[in-house]
């Protein structure tokens, strides 16, 4: 659950979600839960032509099982931080 | 304007026709500890871009979706279909202010739950709109869908796990503990990597005045350790 716990730390910042179907969203990330299920406000799609509907679109809820990757803001990762998290994880 | 529904259709959008009902009501899985969070009323529900199934009303239940047009026409989603929901405003896109869903591809049915998702990049996403007649209850057709969508994650997926509710806290997590035991163990061995401060030192070889005596030939054996201690001046005898 490191991830859960990451991601929470990103809550207000902008990040862009990548489904398995290839669509990729940018908003700023309103909440994620421990499934990782991700909600975004204010919405736009990165892959317009593929998926011309979601242009529209202000608030999303991304089932977090579809998630292929989300993309970070640089300055919001602490590498050091999550090199030690990650190392404690896989210690446990 | 009750026409037959397309049931072939319904299902290539993801959705399950004929949900069971009972004086116009979904019968729910009371058994398996399913019910209603919330029913709206006029709602139209929209397969695709303008495949129109007529207005009815929705039923959102702690494990799916029912819309329910009619007795002959129902059509149900469990939210592990449902891949992500939205609130679609912009009428460039469609005409009315919805709710627009990307579900999951039904290869078989929905028997197909084991089937890989990674397979989902070479299909097409089907898309289902459900529109409200009036478009202020968007906001609060939105939470309801988030709040139970919650409720149903994926049979194990990362958090899904029985140790899981363990890493809810922050706190823990960073510190690498996944139990109260744990955490107090690696505050133990915190404590034991602290340098003892000299008079300390001075004090425990004068318990034992033979304590470092060897303790050059065992360094190289001892991971090192030892390196770490200052070594001590021999206290005279």
């Amino acid at each position: 659950m490191l991830f859960y716990s990451y991601f929470k730390t990103l809550v207000g910042k902008q990040v862009t979600v990548e489904l398995k179907n290839d669509l990729a969203i940018t908003g700023t990330l309103h909440s994620v839960d421990q499934y990782l299920n991700i909600k975004l406000n204010n919405v736009h799609v990165v892959n317009e032509q593929k998926y011309p509907h979601m242009m529209s679109v202000r608030n999303c809820f991304i089932r977090g099982s579809v998630v292929r990757y989300v993309q970070l803001p640089p300055g919001s990762v602490d590498v050091e931080l999550l090199h030690d998290a990650t190392r404690r994880e896989a210690r446990g | 304007m009750d026409m037959a529904a397309p049931d072939i259709s319904a299902e290539s959008f993801g959705l399950t026709p004929h949900a069971q009902l009972e004086a116009g009501t979904p019968v729910l899985d009371a058994d398996e500890g399913e019910e209603l969070a919330k029913r709206f009323d006029y709602i139209s529900l929209v397969l695709g871009d303008n495949l129109n199934m007529g207005q009815g009303s929705l039923y959102i239940t702690t494990r799916r979706i029912i819309w329910v047009g009619g007795t002959e026409k129902s059509y149900a989603a469990d939210f592990q279909h449902i891949n992500m929901h939205a609130i679609s405003t912009d009428q460039s896109a469609f005409q009315r202010p919805c709710i627009y869903m990307q579900m999951e591809p039904s290869t078989s049915g929905f028997a197909g739950d084991e089937a890989d998702t990674d397979d989902l990049e070479n299909e097409e996403t089907p898309e289902v709109r459900l529109v409200p007649s009036d478009a202020s209850a968007l906001e609060d057709l939105f939470q309801v869908l988030c709040d139970c969508a919650a409720l149903n994650p994926d049979p194990g997926q990362e958090g899904d796990d029985e140790d899981a509710e363990f890493f809810y806290d922050e706190e823990e997590v960073l510190a690498g503990a996944d139990d109260g035991s744990r955490a107090a163990m690696l505050d133990h061995y915190d404590s034991l990597l602290q340098m003892p401060r000299a008079d300390d030192l001075d004090e425990l070889v004068a318990e034992d005045p033979e304590r470092f005596d060897d303790a050059e030939e065992e360094a190289g054996e001892e991971d090192g350790h030892p390196n770490n201690v200052p070594h001590p001046t021999r206290p005279e005898q």
